[in-house]
């Protein structure tokens, strides 16, 4: 998976997100060693600075462990990650409904959709 | 660092003299036998000498020339050129850039002398017998030595050390012409040559009016002396009078250097 | 050690008539990665070269890890032009060993490996070299320093996209990180993502510092998209001239 970035937020949040997004993928397991501040930065192709603070915001929501001398881990705790899912799971649908609702669409037209999308698939 | 200086410097100079130093030695032996071995009565002999006399004597014009324009281009291009955006960015200050430049460009152009004098020596006929000779004319000189001997070897070193001095001035004079040209935004070559042909201008009326203002100074130094004594004082009043030449033009070139740098 | 890495005072420089740079202030602290970011002209260069101690500044100050220009600043900086700088005869050997002689903070081993990733054989002559190849011999001069301040000026511009990742790259895995980077160019969506910081020079004066996270949280928008409004902007004022 590539790194990429939008123009309208700062680049340490899309970076969380991302980093975010390959803890829960398993792309980085539980337990797992993440990879050097610095390496990570140069496979994104971003300044240490903003790596490290994107690390650190990913410690500060439990999904990342361990200090920056000793290397970090990604946690161990399930209930952690499980609860970072669903955040984001939780997120997807709530920017989901936000297009509905432009859209002109309540919640009930919303279920009938989502009904009839899991019957197609 | 000054020494790292000189070490580069030294380096590219002997890259550009290793031919030519060797060159003119070994023309100087070919003219060594063509002048005085071949019969100078046939005329493929005579022709024969006349173009080998004719390639030395070339040669050693070309090595001045050489040397003149190796220590032109090492400064111009060097300081003032796209190296400068190297030298001048070296931790070191800018006399010390100049005093390298300097010290190299007065050892190739006397060394230069050297091997002239040394082909001129090499040339002229001469036999083992000589040798012999001259070998004992030094064994005498070396078994009297006494004041009379040391004053004429005293002479000589003023005289060398006069002509080092003038090689000084002569270089420096160069360099503060380069940079007063560089100052200017447009044809910097041209107008280092202006800037040269002014210094000189400058300089003479200087002297012209600086130098009738000495003479309380200078002429009871020379007055009542006679023979070497005279020759003495004149060759040291000759090197100071150098000296201060070399110390304005390196000082106006110094500072150049180091407030008024403007790399294109 | 200082704390400020550099600071300038009312920095002005005038060539003739033409004033390059008018009242310049500015800090840069350690361990940042710094944009400097102006169209041709703004006087990018200029300040640089200030800094680096090739220009004497008109008025104003100039203090690197707080000592004036001289050589113990340049033993700290390490400064990438915006040309060739090197005789040709020379081969890339022959500069590491200037350098080492030089620079007491010039790694050599680490010299020879960027040369061996970035593919140059460091043997051959520079005049037998292409016009990349001595670039990248420069870029491992620089880089192969482990110096307090880099200044590099406009290291990705008059090459193509993918030579400038590669730049950058080697920039971010081999620069010193206690020291600071400031990097002069006008090709910003291309480097925005490695800066800490942006300064942005305008007509010799500076009208934005600030780091970039905060630009975009402030701005909503890329540092590229805001240079772009800015300066846009200022070709409309500078037609009324």
């Amino acid at each position: 998976m590539d790194w990429t970035f939008t123009d309208d937020r700062p680049i340490w949040q899309q970076l969380t997100e991302q980093l975010t997004v390959r803890i829960l993928k398993g792309e980085y397991p539980p337990g797992g060693r993440l990879p050097a501040v610095r390496e990570l930065a140069s496979q994104a192709g971003v300044n240490p600075n903003t790596m490290q603070r994107a690390l650190a915001q990913l410690e500060a929501d439990g999904l990342a462990v361990g200090s920056r001398t000793a290397g970090r881990t990604v946690t161990e705790d399930a209930a952690v990650i499980e609860a970072a899912a669903k955040a984001r799971a939780r997120a997807a649908v709530a920017a989901c409904l936000e297009v509905l609702s432009q859209l002109g669409y309540g919640a009930e037209d919303a279920l009938v959709f989502v009904k009839e999308e899991l019957h197609h698939a | 660092m000054f020494g790292k200086l000189l070490k580069y410097d030294f380096r590219s100079m002997f890259k550009q003299f290793a031919f030519i130093w060797p060159a003119a030695l070994a023309l100087a032996l070919v003219n060594h036998f063509t002048v005085n071995g071949l019969d100078s009565t046939s005329t493929v002999g005579e022709t024969t000498a006349g173009v080998s006399m004719l390639v030395y004597v070339a040669i050693l014009m070309a090595m001045f020339i050489v040397a003149l324009v190796f220590a032109i281009q090492r400064f111009y291009k060097g300081l003032l050129g796209d190296e400068g955006y190297l030298m001048h960015t070296l931790p070191v200050e800018p006399w010390q850039l100049i005093g390298a430049k300097l010290l190299c460009a007065v050892v190739t152009t006397f060394l230069s002398v050297v091997v002239a004098i040394l082909s001129v020596l090499v040339i002229v006929p001469w036999s083992l017998e000589d040798l012999q000779v001259l070998f004992k004319g030094f064994q005498y000189l070396f078994g009297h030595w006494d004041l009379e001997v040391t004053r004429a070897f005293l002479g000589l070193l003023e005289l060398l050390l006069l002509m080092l001095v003038s090689f000084a001035t002569g270089f420096l004079q160069l360099y503060l012409a380069m940079s007063v040209g560089h100052l200017f935004n447009k044809n910097r070559v041209a107008m280092s040559v202006v800037a040269f042909i002014a210094i000189n201008a400058v300089m003479s009326t200087l002297l012209s009016t600086v130098v009738p203002g000495l003479d309380p100074i200078i002429w009871p130094l020379l007055n009542g002396q006679s023979g070497q004594s005279l020759y003495h004082r004149s060759m040291w009043l000759a090197i100071a009078g150098e000296l201060v030449l070399s110390a304005i033009y390196f000082a106006g070139t110094e500072f150049i250097l180091r407030k008024k740098l403007n790399l294109e | 050690m200082h704390e400020q890495l550099v600071t300038c005072t009312a920095l002005t420089k005038r060539y003739g008539g033409k004033t390059a740079l008018k009242g310049v202030n500015l800090e840069l602290g350690r361990g940042r990665i710094v944009g400097l970011l102006g169209p041709n002209g703004s006087g990018k260069t200029t300040l640089i070269k200030i800094l680096c101690g090739l220009l004497q500044p008109t008025e104003g100050a100039v203090l690197v890890d707080g000592q004036g220009v001289g050589p113990y600043t340049k033993s700290i900086i390490s400064y990438l032009p915006d040309r060739m700088y090197f005789a040709d005869w020379m081969r890339a050997t022959d500069l590491f060993d200037l350098f080492a002689d030089f620079y007491q903070d010039f790694d050599r081993t680490k010299a020879m490996n960027m040369c061996a990733s970035l593919g140059v054989t460091p043997s051959d002559r520079l005049k037998s070299m292409s016009k990349g190849t001595k670039e990248k011999v420069q870029l491992v001069l620089v880089m192969a320093r482990k110096a307090q301040l880099y200044l590099l000026d406009e290291p990705i511009a008059g090459v193509d996209p993918a030579a400038r990742e590669f730049i950058l790259g080697t920039i971010l895995t081999n620069y010193n990180e206690e020291g600071t980077v400031l990097i002069s160019t006008h090709l910003i969506s291309d480097i925005e993502k490695v800066l800490d910081e942006a300064v942005f020079l305008k007509e010799g004066q500076i009208t934005l510092h600030d780091t970039v996270d905060s630009i975009r949280e402030r701005e909503g928008k890329s540092v590229d998209a805001l240079f772009r409004e800015i300066f846009r902007a200022q070709n409309y004022e500078g037609g009324a001239f």
